[in-house]
C-alpha cells in the first residue's frame, strides 16, 4: 500500500493509540513476562522469594495432579472435537435436505445455549445431575431406568463425561451456526446444478456440500481444540475438580495451586507450561490441518 | 422394490427430523423449566420437579432481589457491561481505523499484536495478571475490571473493524477535509457512523463477553460490594442450596438481560458472535 498523503503526523498517531495499546500491552503482553519471572521463584505471595532456577518445571514434569489434569484435559478437549462439531457437521448435513423441516427454528433453539454464561450453564445442570431436584433421574425414573441412576458428578468414572455433556451441549449451536452459514453463502445455483445433474441427497453431500465447507469445518475444529484446551469455567461451577481430582484439567489445577495452595511461582510455572502446550496445539493443529485463517 | 425404498427413506427423514427436534428441544427445555421452577412454590416444587406452575408466582423474583447482594452484583456487571462497550468500541475503532488508514512505523506490529490475542490463551495468564495487579495495587476497585473485559474483546473487534473500514473509500477522508472538518472530526463524524453494521457486532459480542466473564472476576475481585453476577449468583447457590425455586428465580435473574437480547435481536447476535471465526 501507497503511503496516505492525509496521514497525520506520527505523534498524533502515537497519542491517540497510546491508551488503546497500552491497555492491551499492559493485559496480555506483560503478564508473559511476569509469569516467566516469577515462575523461578519459590513464592508463596508474601514477602519470602526463594530463587529456585528450573525447579519448578522440573517438580511439575514429576507432579502427578500435572500430567492426571493434562491427561483429563486432552481427553475433554478430544470429547469436545467429536461432540461439539461432530454433532454440528451432521446436523448441518441433515439442514441441506429437502425434507429437513424448521431449520431456521433449530438454528436459532440450539444457538439460545451459547449467549448464556458458563457459570449459569454449569450451577443448572448441577441441578439437573442433582438427585433431589434433578430432572434427569426423574426422567430416567419416568422411562423405567431406575437402574441408570447415577451420581452423575461424584462418580469418579463417569464424571468427566458427565461434565463433558453441558459443554458439548452449549456449544453445539455454535458451530452449527458457522457451518450452515458457510453453506448458505454457496450459490444456490450451484446446488441445483447438482440436482439437476442427478446428485441428490447423499452424493450431494459427499462431492458436493462437504468440499465446500471443508475449510469452515478445519476452522471450527481449530477454534473447538483451542476454546476446550481453556475449559474453566464449567467444571469448576460444577465439580471443582472432584471428587479427588478426577475431573480436574489445567486451568482449573493453576487456579487451585495459586490461589487455594498459594503456591504462586508454581502456578507461574504452570502457567507458562500451559501457555506454552495450548500455542504448540494452536500451532501444531493448524499446520496439520493446513489453514491459513488467521494469516 | 422402490416403493419399500421410498417408504423406508421417509421413515428415515421422519427419524432425523425427530431426533434434530428432540436435541434442539433438549437447549430450550432446561431453560423453560428453569422459569417455569422459579414461579413454583419450593414446598410444590419438592414434591413434584417437573409440575407446571399452576399459579405463577413471582414472590421468588422480590426474595432474590431483596435477600442477598444479587440486586448489587447486577447493578455491577450492567455498568461494567456497558462501560466495556463504549471503551472496546472506542479503542478498537482508533486502532482499526488507524491500522487500517496509515502505514506507520510498527503499525503493521500492532495490529499482529492484537490479532495474537486470539492465538494466546488469555485464561492462562491468571496468575501473572493478578500478581501484576496486586504489585500495582489495582485489585478490588471499580475499574478493575475493565482491564481484562475490553482486552479480551479487543483482538476480535479490531479484526472486525480493520477489515470493515479498509472497504471504505479514502475519498471519504479526502472530501471531509476539504469541507474544513479536522482529524477528529473526520474519523468520528464522517468515517465512524459508516461503521455501524460492524460497531453493532462490536456491541453485541463485547456486551454478552463481559456480561458472562468469570474467572477474572473470581480472581480480581474479594470486595463483596464489587462482586459480578456470575460470582453472585455462585454465592447465591452456596446460600440458598435449599431452595431451589428462590435459587432458579436468582439463575433467571441473571442471564434475563442477555436473553431479552437475544429475543430480539436473535439474528444480529448469532451472526455477530459467529462472524470471528467466518471472518478469522
Amino acid at each position: 500500500m501507497r503511503k496516505n498523503p492525509l496521514q497525520p503526523k506520527g505523534w498524533k498517531i502515537g497519542t491517540v493509540l497510546l491508551l488503546p495499546v497500552g491497555v492491551y500491552i499492559f493485559m496480555v503482553i506483560i503478564p508473559i513476562f511476569f509469569a516467566a519471572y516469577y515462575s523461578l521463584f519459590k513464592w508463596s505471595g508474601g514477602k519470602s522469594m526463594t530463587f529456585l532456577g528450573m525447579q519448578n518445571y522440573l517438580d511439575i514434569l514429576r507432579d502427578d495432579t500435572f500430567w492426571l489434569s493434562f491427561r483429563n484435559t486432552a481427553v475433554f478437549t478430544l470429547l469436545m472435537v467429536v461432540g461439539q462439531v461432530g454433532i454440528a457437521f451432521v446436523f448441518t448435513l441433515f439442514f441441506t435436505m429437502k425434507w429437513m423441516k424448521w431449520t431456521e427454528f433449530h438454528r436459532r433453539v440450539m444457538f439460545i445455549t451459547n449467549i448464556i454464561s458458563a457459570v449459569v450453564i454449569g450451577l443448572l445442570w448441577q441441578i439437573i445431575y442433582s438427585n433431589q431436584a434433578g430432572i434427569l433421574n426423574e426422567f430416567l425414573r419416568a422411562i423405567g431406568r431406575e437402574d441408570w441412576i447415577r451420581p452423575w458428578l461424584d462418580d469418579p468414572k463417569i464424571v468427566l463425561f458427565s461434565v463433558a455433556v453441558p459443554v458439548i451441549w452449549q456449544f453445539v449451536g455454535y458451530y452449527l451456526v458457522i457451518m450452515t452459514s458457510a453453506i448458505a453463502s454457496v450459490p444456490k445455483d450451484i446446488l441445483e446444478m447438482a440436482e439437476v445433474d442427478g446428485a441428490s441427497g447423499w452424493k450431494r453431500s459427499i462431492y458436493i456440500t462437504i468440499p465446500m465447507i471443508y475449510d469452515t469445518l478445519k476452522v471450527c475444529i481449530m477454534i473447538c481444540i483451542a476454546g476446550s484446551f481453556k475449559t474453566f469455567d464449567h467444571i469448576s461451577v460444577m465439580t471443582g475438580g472432584g471428587p479427588g481430582n478426577s475431573s480436574m484439567v489445567l486451568s482449573l489445577y493453576n487456579y487451585d495451586v495459586s490461589f487455594s495452595m498459594m503456591k504462586m511461582g508454581y502456578g507461574c510455572a504452570l502457567a507458562v507450561m500451559i501457555l506454552v502446550i495450548s500455542l504448540l496445539l494452536t500451532l501444531g493443529s493448524r499446520l496439520l490441518l493446513g489453514g491459513k485463517r488467521y494469516e | 422394490m422402490n416403493k419399500v425404498m421410498k417408504a423406508g427413506n421417509t421413515c428415515f427423514h421422519f427419524l432425523v427430523n425427530l431426533m434434530v427436534m428432540l436435541f434442539s428441544l433438549s437447549c430450550i427445555l432446561p431453560i423453560l423449566w428453569m422459569i417455569n421452577s422459579s414461579l413454583r412454590d419450593n414446598k410444590d416444587f419438592m414434591q413434584s420437579v417437573i409440575g407446571l406452575a399452576a399459579k405463577p408466582a413471582f414472590h421468588n423474583y422480590v426474595e432474590a432481589l431483596q435477600t442477598g447482594d444479587l440486586w448489587h452484583c447486577f447493578l455491577n456487571s450492567g455498568y461494567l457491561s456497558i462501560l466495556t462497550v463504549i471503551l472496546t468500541i472506542v479503542f478498537s475503532f482508533t486502532v482499526g481505523f488507524m491500522v487500517s488508514r496509515y502505514r506507520f512505523f510498527g503499525s503493521r506490529l500492532i495490529y499482529l499484536l492484537f490479532i495474537s490475542g486470539m492465538v494466546i490463551p488469555i485464561l492462562s495468564l491468571m496468575v501473572p495478571v493478578f500478581i501484576e495487579f496486586k504489585k500495582l495495587n489495582l485489585l478490588n476497585h471499580w475499574f478493575t475490571l475493565l482491564f481484562p473485559y475490553v482486552s479480551f474483546a479487543m483482538p476480535l473487534s479490531v479484526l472486525l473493524m480493520e477489515n470493515f473500514i479498509k472497504t471504505i473509500p479514502r475519498e471519504l477522508d479526502e472530501a471531509a477535509y476539504m469541507e474544513g472538518c479536522n482529524f477528529f472530526q473526520m474519523m468520528w463524524k464522517v468515517i465512524f457512523p459508516l461503521c455501524k453494521p460492524i460497531v453493532s457486532v462490536v456491541v453485541i459480542t463485547s456486551f454478552i463477553s463481559a456480561w458472562n466473564e468469570y474467572p477474572f472476576s473470581l480472581i480480581l475481585i474479594g470486595d463483596e460490594k464489587l462482586r459480578t453476577i456470575s460470582i453472585g449468583i455462585r454465592f447465591f447457590g452456596q446460600a440458598h442450596s435449599f431452595n431451589y425455586t428462590l435459587y432458579f428465580a436468582a439463575l433467571v435473574i441473571s442471564i434475563a438481560p442477555i436473553l431479552i437480547l437475544y429475543a430480539i435481536f436473535s439474528k444480529h447476535i448469532m451472526q455477530g458472535m459467529t462472524m470471528g471465526a467466518v471472518k478469522g
